[in-house]
């Protein structure tokens, strides 16, 4: 029975990764605007400290 | 995965890197456009893009008095995105691989010993810790810990879980610290 569970989650979670994506890309902007503010305010801080 | 928000209580630093973040943002996005539409040839479109963003940051530093109220917009619409984000990624997952396996092998779970113990005398240290809260190691050993007491307690099913729970800590808008803190069930 493990052995089935394992297999049938490992199954349904390709689907559900792939129904998954579009919530993500949906949010791309938000993930670009979100990763790059990080890297541009080390950046900043490390250029101008205080 | 990095969270989806923005740092909270933006300092100046913070507000000019989201301006330059969003101007390189809209510069992509014209510049994409510029190239799928035929407009411009790819140099073209490289220029164009680049040529937005700059100007885009330059206005923004001329008046920066109204990147604080862009910045608080944006998280606004961040927050929106998030909320709709990790309500329908925990549907999908629900009627997905929960379903699948509660209705196929779900006697099973029902029948599994409960990972839950009494305290008793034995210190919090001797206890799994998963989301370093008792051990103040945030994050750390996090996924290990989880695949170890998957492997251990028989639910190895749940590592298949991993996908969801990455986006769901990415889209988690609340103050949390390593794990999110609506998954305790699964432990």
């Amino acid at each position: 029975m493990g052995v089935l569970r394992f297999l049938l989650a490992g199954v349904t979670a390709v689907v559900a990764v792939v129904l998954t994506l579009p919530v993500v890309l949906v949010g791309a902007p938000f993930w670009i605007v979100s990763s790059l503010t990080r890297a541009f305010r080390t950046l900043v801080r490390w250029v101008q400290p205080r | 995965m990095i969270n989806v928000n923005l740092p909270q209580q933006p300092d100046r630093e913070a507000l000019l890197a989201f301006w330059a973040s969003a101007s390189l943002l809209v510069g992509l996005l014209l510049g994409t456009a510029a190239f799928l539409a035929g407009v411009a040839s790819p140099a073209g479109s490289l220029l164009l893009g680049s040529g937005a963003a700059g100007l885009a940051v330059l206005a923004g530093r001329s008046r920066e008095r109204m990147l604080d109220r862009a910045y608080k917009r944006w998280s606004k619409l961040t927050r929106a995105y998030a909320d709709w984000a990790r309500r329908t990624v925990t549907g999908i997952w629900y009627w997905t691989v929960f379903t699948a396996v509660g209705r196929t092998a779900g006697r099973g779970l029902k029948q599994a010993d409960s990972a839950w113990r009494s305290r008793g005398t034995v210190p919090d240290q001797a206890y799994g810790d998963p989301g370093g809260s008792i051990t103040g190691r945030d994050g750390v050993g996090g996924l290990r810990d989880f695949t170890g007491w998957a492997v251990r307690s028989g639910r190895a099913w749940t590592l298949f879980l991993l996908p969801m729970l990455t986006v769901l800590r990415a889209v988690d808008t609340r103050e949390s610290r390593s794990s999110a803190p609506d998954i305790y069930t699964l432990y």
